[in-house]
């Protein structure tokens, strides 16, 4: 057998101590000892996704390690946002940052990053794959959704890609949302018949005018709808057709909604568009409850002056079961650090490290209260 | 196997390397370089991996012959590993990673820049950067796109375009550039040049209104995809003579893929073009929206060295990604067999419950109507093809040798088969009643018994007693989300009801609601 030690001196350097090194869908891994188990379980747009045990807690864990955060300023603005949002958010029903580190020694040699969260079973495109949810879970869902949406709006955050395989799901039904914050979604990903464009509002997919948080819950009634079909309510091959099948289920839009769009392009274009009518709910959801169809009616509003807010949905008849005024928080004041600048990878680099040696330092903080407390017990 | 790398090259292989050399002679600006560069950087990045006294003299050796020879790198390299590693090398001719594999790669790419240049691809300046060559210049300087859509493929629209010199008519494939559309282009351009699968003519990054595009300009097939054929003739079954005629031909092609460690994984009736609608037609594979191949690293570089170092999952990934198109394989023999799908909806709808657990556990029938004129031989192919266990499956090279593609002579089915192939492992959990819908387990079948005429399921009966089937397509919809579980690959998990559950959030309101009565206004 060759000898392994030499292989891997070859490969890699020796990792610093405290961490190894772990060869996984052809990527080196190289994270703290005591994350153990590392499995594969997906690539997302910008990372990569492990499942693996947290020894020092016990829980079984998901890393996620960035692809080259440093490759351009771009992807490392898109970074610090993310880790910036993960670390001030705080909510039951939104992904929770457990751990933030980087293998390398010094902010020099700063290349790859990693995030630790909680691991949640499934995302709900691949429970709807291959379970047929009750109107039981589907209340419980959709409520945890919104309830998750007031925080994050509350922070004058806009989700603005929500879609089944942003959300997060155990089988205890416990429900995060995942992945929001980012400010673009690439190009790449809005072509062809690809899933995130089936969630977009209208007026954010066609730039109809300045968009609001209500575009998120258009993306909400989009998922009630497939929760209850099971199929997807939207699924456009491309921008025209997107728009085409919304407008079979909502009808063309009234004069009234028209002199909002500010595009003059847009508007005579739908002006010229064949009349449709406003789709009956009642049919198109035959096998949904009354209270059901009637919160669709509401979040599938053309007008997103119509729609009802993350916090009005949840005072919704549908909701009633869960709705409660005085468990649904808001967000405290959040220092995003929106205004950081940089304006060359190297300082982006050390804006980086000194966020995660600042996260590192507030868990060693926090680890040293918990050791006081049981001193004094 | 060892003695085979002590002979003399054949006069063949003789010949394909004077071939090889004259290409890289004549037109040394021309993407034949992809090969040359492709060969160098093996074997640069794979003789970094041994550390041995003799490196030095391996990679002399190796830059020595390196032009003259790629198949020598590797097989130096092979040998070179055995020596140094005294690991017994067993390579036989069944393994992806093989040298005839590596040969077929070596001359799939330089075979390919001869069609190049017959076509009329001129170099891009960002050849050597890319694994496909491709026009910068305005396709509508060479084309004149039509308004017909002659189809919809996983990455967009097909339309019609005529050759602006010849008037000859092709299709016209337009993708926003994106590392996806590059990966279909690339694997799509790497295998085209087999007689089954579409033709590439001319490859163009364009870009339009401010958006970076790729655009394919591919073979125009007059028949259309098999689906629209087969159901334009009234979904009647096609023979077994016929159907064993497509499955040789598109079996070669996903052979020829997967020799190459290239799985499609979106082979479906709708994906197979044809070249028109008599008896002589030829079948081809299209749309690679899907299609993947491992990415390459240090230790992937040098596929001799591979089953060394690779990780199992790795390895397994790789089987199990060719897999998928076993099943895919079976599904469409199916259906061209008997005239609809395996799995079915019972509700007249695509989309069912029952239907995805139906796939996911295999559950399908062989009712006797239909298939009671098919070969024993043939059923059992399709039962060995539609097997959960990915590794349980047949490999392409099993079905290319079964009667009915090798068209041995077939024997009419003795038995009379009308109960339900299922897994073994399920056996316990059909007798416990988990499927009420018409399923019945299998009798183990013997000479010397006479099967009794069994009812059939439920899902097939419907489409026979007058109730209109929903079309094939929307059919095909749901199986194709079926097989992007097994693509995903990911653990199943089921979400118990709230009541059930263990959930803070859901407690806590339960307890609001014990304790306070709700008013609403």
């Amino acid at each position: 057998m060759f000898p392994q030690t030499t292989m891997d001196h070859i490969l890699h350097p020796t990792p610093r101590e405290g961490y190894y090194v772990v060869e996984l869908n052809r990527s080196v891994w190289v994270v703290p000892n005591y994350y153990i188990n590392l499995t594969p379980i997906g690539t997302g747009a910008y990372g990569t996704v492990c499942a693996a045990e947290c020894t020092r807690s016990g829980t079984r864990v998901a890393i996620k390690k960035f692809n080259r955060p440093f490759q351009s300023i771009i992807h490392a603005r898109r970074t610090y946002r993310e880790l910036r949002l993960l670390r001030c958010m705080c909510h039951e029903n939104i992904i929770d940052l457990l751990d933030v580190f980087t293998p390398n020694e010094n902010v020099n040699d700063i290349e790859d990053v990693y995030f630790v969260s909680m691991l949640m079973g499934a995302d709900l495109s691949n429970i709807l794959k291959i379970q047929r949810l009750n109107d039981d879970h589907i209340q419980f869902l959709v409520y945890q959704i919104l309830r998750g949406l007031k925080y994050i709006h509350s922070a004058d955050i806009i989700h603005r890609d929500l879609k089944p395989s942003n959300i997060a799901v155990n089988e205890d039904c416990e429900l995060k949302i995942l992945d929001f914050g980012l400010a673009r979604q690439t190009d790449s990903e809005m072509t062809g018949y690809v899933a995130t464009r089936w969630y977009r509002a209208p007026e954010i997919m066609l730039n109809w005018m300045h968009y609001t948080q209500t575009v998120d819950v258009w993306s909400v009634g989009c998922i009630l709808a497939e929760l209850i079909t099971g199929k997807t309510l939207f699924p456009g091959s491309d921008h025209i057709d997107q728009l085409t099948r919304i407008m079979s289920v909502t009808g063309t839009p009234d004069e009234e909604f028209l002199k909002k769009i500010s595009s003059e392009e847009a508007r005579n274009y739908i002006r010229n568009l064949p009349k449709m009518t406003r789709r009956d709910f009642k049919r198109l959801f035959a096998q949904a409850t009354p209270q059901a169809i009637d919160l669709l009616e509401k979040m599938l509003h053309l007008d997103p002056d119509r729609r009802p807010t993350a916090k009005e949905a949840m005072e919704h008849e549908y909701l009633a079961a869960y709705h409660d005024e005085t468990d649904e928080p808001i967000a405290e004041e959040m220092d995003l650090n929106d205004d950081v600048r940089a304006d060359t990878i190297d300082e982006w680099k050390k804006i980086i490290w000194e966020e995660i040696s600042d996260f590192q330092k507030n868990v060693a903080f926090a680890d040293e209260e918990e050791d006081e407390e049981k001193m004094e017990s | 196997m060892m003695f085979e790398y002590e002979e003399d090259e054949d006069p063949m292989e003789q010949q394909k390397h004077e071939e090889f050399k004259h290409h890289s002679t004549d037109h040394s600006g021309s993407p034949q370089e992809n090969p040359f560069r492709f060969s160098y950087d093996t074997g640069k990045r794979a003789a970094s991996m041994f550390v041995t006294p003799s490196s030095e003299d391996l990679i002399a050796y190796g830059t020595k012959h390196l032009l003259d020879s790629p198949t020598a790198v590797q097989r130096s390299l092979v040998l070179n590993a055995t020596t140094s590693l005294n690991i017994d090398c067993d390579l036989s001719s069944d393994d992806d990673l093989s040298p005839t594999t590596q040969r077929k790669i070596c001359f799939c790419a330089s075979q390919n820049p001869a069609e190049t240049q017959e076509q009329g691809l001129r170099p891009a300046k960002s050849t050597l950067a890319i694994s496909f060559p491709c026009h910068q210049h305005q396709i509508t300087e060479d084309y004149t796109i039509s308004a017909e859509i002659i189809g919809i493929g996983e990455s967009g629209k097909v339309m019609a375009c005529y050759q602006k010199v010849t008037g000859e008519k092709f299709a016209l494939k337009v993708l926003r550039d994106s590392q996806k559309a590059r990966r279909e282009v690339e694997l799509h351009w790497l295998t085209n040049a087999h007689e089954n699968v579409v033709s590439i003519l001319d490859i163009y990054e364009n870009t339009f209104d401010n958006v970076k595009c790729l655009l394919m300009v591919v073979e125009f097939l007059e028949g259309g995809d098999l689906l629209s054929q087969f159901e334009s003739q009234g979904s009647i079954p096609y023979t077994e003579k016929k159907v064993g005629e497509i499955i040789r031909q598109i079996g070669n092609a996903v052979m020829y893929l997967h020799d190459m460690n290239i799985a499609h994984r979106d082979i479906k009736l709708e994906n197979i073009l044809c070249s028109g609608t008599g008896d002589n037609c030829v079948y081809k594979l299209g749309d690679y929206g899907f299609a993947k191949r491992p990415e390459r690293n240090v230790l992937m570089e040098s596929p001799c060295c591979t089953p060394f170092y690779a990780p199992p999952e790795v390895l397994g990934r790789e089987r199990y990604d060719k897999s998928c198109d076993m099943w895919s394989l079976g599904v469409a023999m199916y259906i061209l067999l008997c005239g609809y799908p395996p799995f079915y909806s019972m509700k007249g709808v695509a989309l069912s419950p029952g239907m995805r657990s139906r796939i996911a556990n295999a559950y399908y029938a062989f009712p006797h109507e239909e298939w009671d004129c098919v070969s024993k031989d043939t059923k059992d192919d399709i039962r060995c093809l539609l097997r959960t266990n990915p590794s349980d499956r047949l490999t392409i090279h099993e079905l290319m040798a079964t009667p009915l593609v090798t068209g041995e002579p077939i024997v009419p089915g003795k038995h009379i088969t009308t109960a339900i192939a299922i897994p073994g492992a399920d056996e316990s959990e059909c007798g416990g009643g988990v499927f009420d819908d018409g399923f019945i387990v299998e009798e183990e079948e013997t000479p010397d018994t006479v099967a009794e005429i069994l009812p059939v399921p439920k899902s097939v009966r419907f489409l026979r007693d007058g109730v209109k089937a929903p079309r094939l397509h929307s059919i095909q919809e749901e199986v194709g989300r079926a097989m992007e579980i097994m693509r995903m690959g990911t653990d199943q998990v089921y979400i118990k009801n709230p009541t059930a559950s263990c959930n803070n959030l859901f407690e806590r309101r339960r307890a609001v609601h014990l304790s306070i009565p709700r008013v609403y206004c």
